[in-house]
């Protein structure tokens, strides 16, 4: 009895023994599909003419699978080429991506990652490993769309291409970014305008002492009428959203690395910082910044906005935080780019128009020429329409063809908003999807809010943007290299900046502060920056 | 001096404090399930505010009514249940018989392959090396994802061993071997009928732990039909950074988020407590076992 036990336990053993050491003839059946390289034809609908399907990795917002999203479905019909998708959940895209990366089983197509998933760092990694495949001699010969994007906007193409030449990823680019919500870095400010008309404030604060008076105002004169002091002034959660512009009173265009006549700086450690420290401290210490501000989450700040408690505030759109109807919101004033004495003339720091990493073809793709065909249609004005849209008959349809007119279809019942809708019909809805993106708006009538906002960014930011810094790419030293420096810089710099704001560390520590992050090695980190820099400038 | 009294005093002094003392602990404890419970049915806007601070404010059933509504959560609610069932029965088939096997002194190289199970404690293949194998054994995006590889923990190997060992006689297993019992009888006969407090330890301790459990998921499903509970309320509750440095959104992507946030912020108190629940009402029923199980194991290990 005892030796059949003994016999069993050792025939365990030496099976798992023998499980462990596996075969790889993975290698070989990757080999054997690649050769299924499908005819492609050059021009027009289908892609192909032999059905193909492809497997394509996307974030997913999780309103509708997207094999039953009609855009999809429609294309998959026009081009013949038919997807698997593996769309995780976008927020935990990235470990998923970091995961099929390292395991080998990426799918043909990464699409609508995006810098934060997708990075440069990764695309420059994984390119020169061969895991993704370049891209510019595609596009030369059968991208005719973006073969034109290219031309047309140089910034665009010296944006994508990487320090070895090679495009490995394509961008989300903005065919306007001037006057529309495109060119937002962040969210702006927004004025609480009941408290405005409540204090007869005609004309917003220009600089940044007139900022401070109507803020004290704010604190003592009771625009919310409720005859108790329970206003708060300027608020934000952490500084992330607000920064942005109070900085740019300084003349800073970024809390990091900017450029300002090819020359490279590192703000933090910039006289114009100590002012805005400074300035920021006298907020805090007469309580018109938000006390709670470094501690509080997101939801209580709504939750003050609902109050009405809050004078200056950040948000995408105002009524995020004062939770008025959209109609309403068009009384709450943009904050208007303040100056100082030093700084006289008013800047706002603007997005590039542009995200990368949002489409890459992968090694493992059997058909790189059908895939660039694919994306190259939503690069035309017509195509990128057509992602954001939808085809016809859900959410619009032609009212006079031969014009090119469209007219808005009924909403179908159980949906609130066009954008609901809109979010089962097409994968362009909260992911970087790559496309030209044009003026989305195509059936005339605007609303008021979306005039209000067009106007306030007229005024307010297009006659004073600036990108603060390029999107360039490194190499893979120089990207180990700045690793290693942002890892301390950036923690560093975000708690000293918290204690200089509280005044927990007073300002007189300023010089030990420059110090302490001379001493992180900020030359090198700057000079790397630099290179990057030249290197983008000088590229064509 | 009459010490007699004087000792009353400081008897009478200790237990107030004690009793001051545990009604501090009951408070500590009880205070966030209240909130809990309060915040659930209140108002989102008074609990974000800080006026709902015990009692519930505002009352609306809105945020349950969400909850029940939400067809995913009931999917990811009723996959739940069956890989914890499913999950917990195979733990339970591996880790019984391999603890037991462990705990007779007659094994062959027991020592040798405690050693091995013990290892494997302490090191581990890392995240990478083990998506590879369950890739390549084919359980990527399958229930076997979520219930094989884990389906024995050394530590609770460990524990039984400890109890089969104390709580079982030799004596037992010998007179049954006498009157011709083979091992496997023994096993289902004599010792698994003994085991009742060890079993329902270790069903606890599994159970909760397929539960809670959320990143296994993460990593090997992608199919939203097979999501648990855990993931689909992860999906809904985090929300992604708004301010990702060098991400540009869009206004559609602002507008998304928003609405995302609203929801969470109204059935955000509700969820963690229908996705509780079920552990709460079977934890006094097990707690009993729970603890003198635990303590057998560890005291004469």
């Amino acid at each position: 009895m005892n030796r059949t036990f003994k016999l069993l336990l050792t025939a365990i053993v030496a099976l798992l023994l023998l499980a462990a050491c596996g075969s790889d003839d993975e290698k070989v059946n990757k080999e054997a599909s690649k050769a299924a390289n499908a005819e492609v034809n050059k021009e027009g609908f289908p892609i192909v003419d032999e059905e193909i399907e492809l497997t394509m990795m996307a974030p997913g917002v999780g309103i509708e699978e997207w094999k039953n999203m009609e855009t999809l479905k429609a294309y998959a019909d026009m081009t013949n080429i038919q997807f698997k998708y593996v769309t995780p959940p976008s927020d935990d895209f990235q470990t998923k991506l970091n995961l099929a990366f390292a395991s080998g089983d990426v799918g043909d197509i990464i699409y609508g990652a995006g810098t934060s998933d997708l990075t440069p760092a990764m695309e420059v990694d994984y390119g020169q490993q061969d895991v993704l495949v370049p891209l510019e001699k595609l596009i030369e010969e059968h991208a005719p769309n973006l073969k034109k994007l290219l031309e047309e906007r140089p910034d665009v193409k010296k944006s994508i291409t990487t320090v070895d030449g090679h495009i490995y990823s394509l961008p989300v680019v903005n065919a306007e970014t001037e006057g529309t919500t495109a060119s937002w870095a962040t969210g702006p400010l927004w004025y609480n305008g009941k408290w405005l008309d409540e204090l007869g404030v005609k004309e917003l604060p220009k600089t940044t002492d007139e900022f401070y008076k109507l803020l004290k105002r704010f604190k003592d004169e009771d625009p919310n009428g409720n005859g108790e002091a329970d206003e708060i002034p300027l608020l934000d959660v952490k500084m992330n959203s607000s920064r942005p512009w109070l900085m740019a009173a300084f003349g800073m265009k970024e809390w990091g690395i900017e450029e300002n006549d090819g020359q490279v700086r590192y703000t933090p450690i910039e006289p114009e910082y100590k002012d805005y420290l400074t300035y920021m401290n006298k907020l805090y210490e007469e309580k018109l910044l938000d006390p709670e501000t470094f501690s509080q989450s997101d939801e209580q700040k709504k939750a003050k906005g609902e109050d009405n408690r809050i004078g200056v505030f950040p948000d995408w759109f105002s009524y995020f935080t004062t939770g008025e109807p959209e109609e309403d919101a068009v009384n709450n004033p943009m904050f208007y780019p303040l100056t100082t004495d030093e700084s006289k003339e008013p800047i706002v720091p603007i997005s590039t128009g542009m995200t990368r990493g949002a489409f890459s073809i992968t090694e493992n793709n059997p058909n790189p020429e059908a895939s660039i065909r694919w994306i190259d249609y939503f690069y035309s004005e017509e195509g990128g329409a057509f992602l954001n849209q939808g085809p016809e008959g859900f959410l619009w349809e032609w009212d006079d063809k031969e014009a090119g007119t469209k007219k808005k279809n009924d909403l179908p019942d159980g949906y609130d908003s066009s954008e609901d809708y809109r979010a089962t019909l097409t994968p362009d809805y909260g992911i970087a999807a790559p496309a030209l993106k044009v003026e989305t708006d195509v059936y005339g009538d605007k609303t008021k809010f979306e005039d209000f906002i067009a106007s306030e960014i007229e005024n307010k930011i297009a006659p004073f943007g600036e990108v603060p810094f390029p999107l360039v790419y490194l190499t893979t030293d120089e990207q180990k290299e700045v690793n290693t420096i942002e890892v301390d810089l950036e923690s560093y710099v975000e708690q000293m900046e918290a204690k200089f704001i509280t005044g927990v560390e007073p300002l007189s520590n300023w010089d030990n502060y420059v110090e302490t992050i001379k001493k992180m090695n900020i030359e090198k980190y700057i000079e790397i920056n630099q290179a990057a820099y030249d290197r983008w400038a000088e590229s064509d | 001096m009459n010490t007699a009294i004087s000792e009353t005093k400081t008897d009478k002094m200790i237990k107030t404090f004690i009793y001051i003392f545990l009604s501090l602990a009951l408070i500590g404890v009880l205070y966030p399930v209240i909130y809990i419970i309060s915040a659930s049915i209140s108002n989102p806007a008074d609990v974000n505010s800080g006026k709902m601070w015990l009692f519930p404010k505002g009352i609306t059933l809105e945020g349950y009514k969400i909850i029940f509504e939400n067809s995913d959560i009931w999917r990811g609610y009723l996959n739940t249940i069956f890989y914890t069932v499913l999950g917990t029965s195979i733990n339970l088939a591996v880790t019984i018989p391999a603890a037991y096997a462990l705990s007779r002194k007659d094994l062959v190289g027991r020592n040798l392959l405690m050693g091995i199970f013990v290892l494997t404690m302490f090191f581990s293949g890392g995240l990478i090396p083990t998506y590879l194998v369950v890739k390549s054994l084919g359980m990527i995006d399958t229930i076997w994802a979520l219930v094989l590889p884990n389906a024995a923990a050394v530590w609770n190997i460990v524990i039984a061993r400890v109890f089969f060992q104390s709580s079982v006689p030799v004596e037992l297993e010998e007179s049954a071997k006498i009157d011709g019992a083979s091992n496997f009888k023994i096993f289902f006969k004599i010792i698994l009928p003994l085991s009742a407090p060890i079993i329902a330890v270790m069903a606890l301790f599994y159970g909760v732990g397929h539960w809670n459990e959320y990143f296994n998921a993460l990593i090997y499903l992608s199919d939203k039909a097979k999501f648990p509970l855990q993931l689909v309320l992860r999906e809904i509750l985090v929300l992604q950074e708004m301010t990702t440095e060098n991400t540009q959104i869009s206004g559609s992507m602002a507008e998304a988020m928003h609405s995302k946030q609203q929801l969470a912020a109204i059935i955000k108190y509700g969820v963690m407590i229908v996705s509780t629940l079920p552990i709460i009402v079977a934890y006094p029923f097990l707690q009993r076992h729970f603890v003198q199980g635990v303590m057998i194991g560890s005291l004469k290990g």
